[in-house]
């Protein structure tokens, strides 16, 4: 039966690459070009993440690998890995979890509720699998390269096995215990989305205070340094046990499949009490309120940000961008003079640049508008209506007005982000007043060509057929073009905005930002409200 | 009110409607009966303007359904027999959605919402959000939502299935009521007894194609529904 339930759910996560509606997988009309298409996307997509790993790994391990600080490189990297898919994953294991459409029909059968359990728990585990080889490979990788032990290599493989169960069975606890609690509250995703973000936070924070110690631990002498990094609780663990030492990796295999026994006994033993509890619903009753008039738009956008607002898998996936775009803000205000201090070295760099204050002012924009590249909400909006689509196709409502208004939650949420952003980066930057404008009117057009590009994305491409929103969200080829070529943008935004800065001048190369963005805005506008929005029309619900 | 002609719709190498023609008049009741996959919610999803039918056009109020979708859709409602509602929102702010779209005024929307929830027994649950309404409670949901623009045109996929017995009396009502003031319904059931008693016209179809449509009394003769329907369906089967 697990074989099957397991089976089942791996057709499931495949097509959620992108199958059309409707259609099986050995269909003639999913074509192998299609296929082949999809294939180099995610193999584009692991290979950009799996660059980006071997580019820090490099940066780290040249330091720490020379001077024997095996353990240190990887505790940074294993504990790095660790947190990340565990933070990612809450949303996602209590998603699959609790939250899938098929729950009601699978308990309705004779199949026990851990068999359930385990098969749902499977894809996120085989997910979390490649997330972590994507980090951690080409982090061993560059450790041989650079001359690391054949007992590091062998030890971090067996580590790098061992993390995404320890990471997935974290993080099914966790999302069991917030569906525990949110069942009881109303508003549930907010929740949720609280308590992932708290989880967030606490990464960057506590990520931040170990850096500080690996930068006081090199200020030792090796030996005091390695002894006391070996001795920094799990970092310590997880750092020896990748050298295959052996209390340390016994500790770090009992842990693992302890938290997995655990979690796997608990969540199977209150499996159907949480899917068949109550949601959260409050049972007052209705008070009759005078009812107020909108214009369909502003009815459709408000059903939309609510929506989005609803669903903390689609905020935490699509909207994450928006804590670290504030983040960025905050951070450079609170290092402001250690951010003006540093503009001497930029001509040292780009030996090109006469005015760096100038030159940095007319990156500003860009840099604010590659993090706002992180959020891709309009791009899941479209396919999200899965089986209400016959909602709004059945109502007078043109293809214009429906593309338009999921554009708006994007629009909405990311504006007064954007602006806040960019008003810290004039309080610390203090640019020439010639370039305020720039700082805070592009990143606004920047957040219209992302919602834009997420709207022609997902009118381009939507997927109906979903059993948790998730499989939209995060897992569709339709999220990885939109999220990777917002952020693709984004970064060749800045290169180019740099070497226009160094060829013609910061002001210029300001101002062509600034235009070329707004063409294509109008551009995708035009995509968008023109045939997309037709074949929106044609779109069978 | 409602004009089909020559309306054809296939899935691959099936035909799911084969040339189909069929008129309802303004102040009548249609129903549509067949056996399951017989094309009945082809016919009226491609009726509503969600599918889109390979030949034939279907008018609405003497509008086309392909060429002015937006007329059509503006002066009809449709009820499908899975009421899949956007779960995230509550009852109320599902009704007063809709009634933003349809351009419903807010006099009317108040005094309208409470008289339709009262009549279905649902004022009190109009706070909650979808997610927590039984199948029943969204098929209501999905009534009152229907008639709350005065739609001229009311298609329904399967309307009973789900409704308590005393919902199913009050939608009867309603339908009559609506078929009296000069609206028109076109609805699909299997429940043939109700059909015989609220329809002024039938319309039968099989494997896609229109068998029998005609008023219900010249339909039936001397004999029930059930019994006539019944006939034609093993009609193929006993050549």
């Amino acid at each position: 039966m697990i074989k099957r339930l397991i089976s089942i759910k791996l057709i499931s996560f495949i097509s959620s690459v992108g199958k059309k509606r409707g259609k099986s997988l050995s269909a003639a009309s999913y074509s192998k070009a299609k296929l082949a298409g999809y294939i180099a996307l995610y193999l584009f997509v692991l290979a950009t993440f799996a660059s980006l790993s071997a580019m820090i790994a490099y940066t780290v391990g040249s330091l720490f690998v020379p001077m024997g600080f095996d353990s240190l490189y990887f505790g940074l990297f294993m504990t790095a890995a660790l947190s990340i898919i565990f933070i990612l994953s809450i949303f996602e294991t209590k998603s699959e979890l609790f939250e899938c459409k098929d729950n009601d029909l699978l308990l309705s059968m004779p199949i026990k509720p851990r068999h359930i359990v385990i098969s749902r728990i499977f894809t996120v585990l085989i997910y979390n699998y490649v997330e972590c080889a994507v980090i951690m490979l080409p982090a061993i990788v560059v450790y041989g390269l650079l001359g690391g032990s054949v007992q590091g290599i062998v030890g971090s493989v067996l580590v790098m096995l061992l993390i995404p169960l320890l990471a997935t069975s974290l993080s099914a606890g966790v999302g069991y215990l917030v569906a525990l609690v949110s069942k009881k509250l109303k508003r549930n995703s907010l929740f949720t989305t609280a308590i992932s973000l708290a989880f967030l936070l606490a990464y960057f924070f506590g990520y931040q205070s170990l850096l500080d110690g690996v930068d006081s631990l090199a200020e030792m002498s090796p030996e005091m340094a390695l002894a006391l990094a070996e001795n920094l609780g799990f970092f310590g663990i997880i750092g020896s046990a990748a050298l295959l030492k052996a209390i340390p990796f016994v500790i770090l295999v009992i842990l693992s499949v302890g938290a997995a026994a655990i979690a796997y006994f608990v969540i199977s033993s209150n499996y159907i009490s949480i899917v068949t509890g109550n949601k959260g619903a409050s049972h007052a009753a209705y008070k009759a309120k005078k009812l107020n008039s909108k214009t369909p738009f502003a009815a459709l956008a408000l059903k939309e940000i609510r929506g989005f607002i609803s669903s903390s898998a689609y905020m935490l996936n699509a909207g994450l961008g928006l804590v670290f775009c504030v983040m960025v803000g905050v951070l450079a205000l609170i290092n402001k003079n250690e951010l003006l201090s540093a503009l001497p070295i930029i001509p040292l760099i780009f030996t090109d640049v006469t005015d760096p204050h100038a030159f940095l002012s007319a990156i500003v924009p860009s840099a604010i508008i590659t993090v706002l590249s992180m959020n891709f909400i309009s791009s899941a909006a479209l396919s999200l209506e899965g089986k209400r689509l016959w909602v709004i196709k059945s109502m007078p409502l043109s293809g214009r007005v429906v593309l338009g208004a999921k554009l708006m939650p994007h629009i909405i949420v990311s504006l007064p982000v954007s602006l806040i952003t960019s008003v810290l980066f004039v309080i610390a930057l203090e640019p020439p007043v010639i370039f305020i404008p720039f700082i805070v009117i592009t990143p606004i057009i920047g957040v219209i060509f992302f919602a834009l590009f997420g709207g022609v994305v997902g009118a381009l491409m939507p997927k109906f057929d979903y059993e948790n929103q998730v499989q939209v969200i995060k897992q569709s080829a339709l999220s990885f073009v939109a999220m990777f070529g917002s952020m693709i943008f984004g970064l060749g935004s800045v290169a180019l905005c740099a070497v226009l800065s160094m060829v013609l001048s910061p002001v210029l190369a300001s101002l062509l930002l600034l235009l070329a963005l707004i063409v294509l805005c109008a551009l995708l506008a035009y995509i968008l409200f023109g045939c997309l929005a037709k074949k929106y029309d044609r779109i069978e619900a | 009110m409602l004009k089909i002609v020559g309306l054809t719709k296939k899935y691959g190498d099936k035909c799911a409607v084969d040339n189909l023609d069929l008129e309802i008049g303004a102040g009548e009741i249609c129903a549509f009966i067949g056996h399951n996959g017989a094309g009945k919610t082809t016919t009226l999803k491609a009726c509503i303007g969600i599918l889109n039918p390979d030949e034939g056009n279907i008018f609405i109020d003497g509008k086309s359904v392909l060429t002015d979708p937006m007329a059509t859709k503006s002066i009809t409602a449709y009820i499908p027999d899975n009421p899949d509602l956007y779960e995230y929102l509550s009852g109320i702010k599902y009704l007063n959605f809709v009634a933003d779209v349809y351009g419903v005024s807010a006099e009317k929307r108040n005094a309208l919402i409470p008289e339709l929830a009262d009549k279905f027994a649902i004022t009190k649950d109009l706070a909650l959000p979808i997610s927590a309404y039984s199948h029943g409670m969204k098929q209501k949901l999905a009534i009152i939502a229907a008639w709350l623009h005065s739609p001229k045109l009311i298609i329904m996929d399967e309307p009973f299935v789900g409704l308590d017995p005393k919902a199913s009396f009050i939608l009867k009502e309603m339908m009559r009521e609506h078929c009296s003031s000069g609206g028109s319904i076109f609805f699909s059931t299997h429940v043939l007894d109700v059909a015989e008693k609220i329809c002024d016209k039938v319309a039968i179809i099989k494997e896609g194609k229109l068998i029998v449509s005609g008023r219900m009394q010249e339909v039936l003769g001397d004999v029930s529904l059930e019994s006539v329907f019944l006939e034609l369906e093993g009609s193929d089967d006993d050549d």
